[in-house]
């Protein structure tokens, strides 16, 4: 033992100083990469590779890489091939900063992606001018980060709450139930939503008899299900995401929550990748959907091809978001003729075009992507479950005027 | 079992023999610290942006541990609440920005000063426990400040789970930096790094005192020192407030740097790793803390792929229990001994 004491430590010691080394040396390949003619698009993705989030993470990715393949294969964008800087995260905001940084300044990415979390979204927004970096977001969907949140280096791809929530507003009055309960989970997403169906849900003449919240990350939802139980609700609006929704919707079944409601709404609670987990107890769920796989249209067809033949199962929301967020990075640089952010970011600015959900337009004014939301039922399908889009809400009728909390 | 191992390497080495000896020391030590404040100054000069992320990261961390470790130098008091500290102190500035409108300046002054008045009120409620009480007590304050602080409740104050952006005003400035400035790591640094050398050289001269020697008798045996007469309560609070005041001034500037504040940062994880960090450096001596926590930072960025860096901390502790008592510093010390002998 004496005689390991020292050896151990000169070892702990010499390492430290490599480690040391290692950390200083290689700092060369941040070379500037905007001058050269087909310098590459250096695009870094952090998403999410633990917790409850790390399949939507890892989906998201898959999104980019369809995004890069086809476009690459076309001899890349105004001339410039794509690269995927791939990084991954613990969904701590500080460790998602981490990465980008070093994306940023080590691997010369200009811009970012696949991050998942709105406490992400955030911290990230606060750091992306000093980073001199764009941002493209296709997952978090709070409406402060086109609100108080918003900075001009950040494009929000996704819908916000409130959009999906106006959208599945005029449906309301047609859902069987008058008591409402709301099971949301503890992020500005679930207070966004609750707040919008609230109102939504009052101006269709029902009644908000439970509103609670759960942290992320729950795993033993028994006490909030005894709670709904004691409610006396006969309809619930759920908003719990990723593994959280699966356990409540799990532990839901197991209390015999499906009995007492006529009606579960569930907001980005139930998605396909769910559904074989989820089981047959969830046909007749609604649900807001982000992205309808069966929309008819060249763009959305080329995708939904790509993606089943690479990845064996049909796109959802996420990759397609996340592919919507590729093709509207190469729409503004296509218009740009660079690969500058700056001037990528003037030109997205209230730049249309055409996408696999349709026409769209990047709002100036927030940075806010315009973009029809829609209603969903789970049905019985051929394959087994699937949604049934029921209603679908174009953005002039979704969307809120922008935030005057946004000054770009 | 560590507390008492961390001190005893220091007993010996803490109390001066004479006073001419102690006297030269300290020109030494001070000629050192200047030094060492020049040489950190000059570091933006020399290292690329993305190192400079990471001094300036462990830099920050660097307060709190610089805290934690006075306390088990001098007391054998080992904390799990320091984040408390740091946390208040990161969201102080964050309201006061947010709510007050305050400036930067004053904004920083407000969260260090709120940080402090934490450490205060929690040191008279836990500084008379030792050993497993203080650990449990600092650990469960702090933790009551964690739930406290993601209430829902006080969404509009501290943003709960979603977290505190604080946008400074573009024509707001920080000692002359804009605030797209102080997220540059190369100019940020001086901000960091002048307040984290000044704390080593205050933490160093107060261990040299009559009061750090002091706090070693009370931590020797704090029965007899009461027998002799000596106030024992003051000297341990006063000595927690200190600590708390070095971890808060880290707080407040992290929140400057990174304008955004999450409740991670008043969490258990957090408290954890910077005890863990600490003690991997070593309990022991002043650096110790310091070099665990640049080691931590260092991990954080190159080891956290999928998330394992809990697995690499884990060996770590390990590893420094079994094998290298004392620490990193504490080894190399006991090393530097043996060469010289």
């Amino acid at each position: 033992m004496k005689k390991t004491v020292p050896t151990a430590a000169i070892a702990l010691a010499i390492s430290v100083a490599l480690a040391a080394c290692g950390s200083s040396g290689g700092s060369s390949t941040a070379a500037d990469s905007s001058g050269a003619d087909a310098s590459p698009i250096k695009i870094a993705l952090i998403p999410p590779s633990t917790g409850a989030l790390a399949q939507y993470g890892a989906d998201g990715v898959k999104g980019w890489e369809i995004a890069a393949e086809e476009v690459n294969a076309a001899g890349g964008v105004a001339g410039h091939p794509v690269e995927l800087i791939k990084k991954t995260t613990d969904g701590q905001s500080s460790t998602t900063l981490q990465a980008a940084r070093e994306a940023v300044t080590r691997d010369g990415a200009r811009f970012i992606g696949g991050v998942m979390s709105s406490t992400e979204a955030a911290a990230l927004n606060a750091q992306l001018a000093a980073l001199g970096a764009l941002a493209f977001n296709a997952t978090a969907k709070t409406i402060d980060l086109v609100g108080k949140q918003c900075v001009a280096n950040s494009f929000h791809i996704v819908q916000t709450d409130l959009m999906d929530i106006n959208a599945l507003a005029a449906t309301l009055t047609t859902m069987p139930g008058t008591r409402w309960a709301i099971q949301a989970v503890d992020y500005s997403t679930g207070h966004t939503a609750a707040e919008a169906f609230t109102k939504a849900a009052e101006a269709a003449g029902k009644e908000i008899v439970l509103q609670q919240f759960a942290p992320l990350n729950t795993t033993d939802f028994g006490s909030y299900i005894t709670k709904l139980q004691d409610s006396g609700a006969d309809a619930l609006f759920a908003v719990e995401y990723g593994a959280d929704g699966v356990a409540f919707v799990k532990q839901a079944a197991q209390f015999g929550l499906s009995t007492q409601f006529k009606t579960v709404l569930g907001f980005n609670m139930v998605s396909e990748p769910l559904f074989s987990v989820l089981g047959d107890g969830i046909t007749g769920y609604y649900n807001n959907v982000g992205y309808d796989v069966s929309a008819d249209n060249e763009l959305n067809k080329k995708f939904v091809a790509a993606y089943t033949a690479k990845y064996g199962e049909a796109p959802y929301y996420v990759p397609a978001d996340n592919y919507l967020a590729a093709m509207t990075l190469f729409a503004g640089i296509e218009k740009a003729g660079s690969i500058d952010p700056e001037d990528v970011r003037d030109a997205l600015n209230d730049l249309t075009f055409d996408s696999l959900v349709g026409e769209v337009t990047m709002r100036g004014a927030d940075h806010q992507l315009l973009r029809p939301s829609y209603l969903g039922q789970v049905v019985q399908a051929d394959g087994g479950l699937a949604f049934k889009i029921l209603d679908s809400a174009p953005a002039s009728e979704t969307t809120p005027t922008p935030s005057p909390d946004c000054k770009l | 079992m560590t507390v008492t191992t961390a001190g005893g390497v220091t007993a010996a080495e803490a109390v001066p023999e004479t006073r001419q000896r102690s006297r030269r020391g300290l020109v030494i030590g001070l000629g050192a610290a200047v030094v060492a404040l020049a040489a950190g100054l000059a570091l933006p000069y020399v290292a690329d942006t993305y190192t400079m992320g990471l001094a300036a990261d462990a830099a920050l961390l660097g307060l709190p541990a610089l805290g934690i470790g006075f306390l088990a130098r001098h007391l054998g008091l080992i904390s799990l609440g320091h984040t408390a500290f740091f946390g208040s102190a990161a969201y102080g500035f964050g309201i006061a920005v947010t709510q007050f409108g305050w400036g930067p300046m004053p904004s920083v002054m407000f969260g260090v000063l709120a940080g402090t008045a934490i450490a205060l009120l929690m040191g008279v409620l836990v500084v008379r426990a030792s050993g497993m009480g203080f650990l449990m007590l600092t650990l469960a304050l702090s933790q009551a400040l964690y739930q406290l602080c993601v209430q829902t409740s006080f969404r509009p104050l501290t943003g709960a789970y979603d977290g505190l952006v604080i946008g400074l005003g573009s024509d707001t400035s920080f000692l002359g930096l804009s605030p797209a400035d102080l997220q540059d790591p190369g100019l940020f640094w001086p901000v960091v790094w002048v307040p984290l050398a000044v704390g080593l050289v205050l933490v160093w001269l107060v261990g040299r005192s009559r009061f750090g020697t002091t706090l070693e008798g009370i931590r020797e045996n704090e029965e007899r020192m009461r027998f002799s007469g000596y106030n024992t309560f003051a000297p341990r609070l006063a000595a927690f407030v200190l600590s708390g005041f070095l971890a808060s001034l880290g707080g407040a500037l992290f929140a400057l740097n990174a304008a955004y504040v999450s409740p991670d940062v008043l969490g258990f994880a957090r408290a954890g790793d910077s005890l863990i960090a600490a003690m991997v450096g070593g309990l022991g001596t002043l650096v110790g803390p310091l070099v665990g926590t640049a080691l931590y930072v260092w991990g954080e960025a190159r080891l956290n792929s999928s998330a394992n860096l809990h697995l690499y901390t884990g060996i770590a502790l390990i590893v420094v229990l079994v094998f290298l008592p004392g620490g990193i510093t504490g080894t190399l010390q006991r090393l530097w001994k043996r060469v010289k002998r």
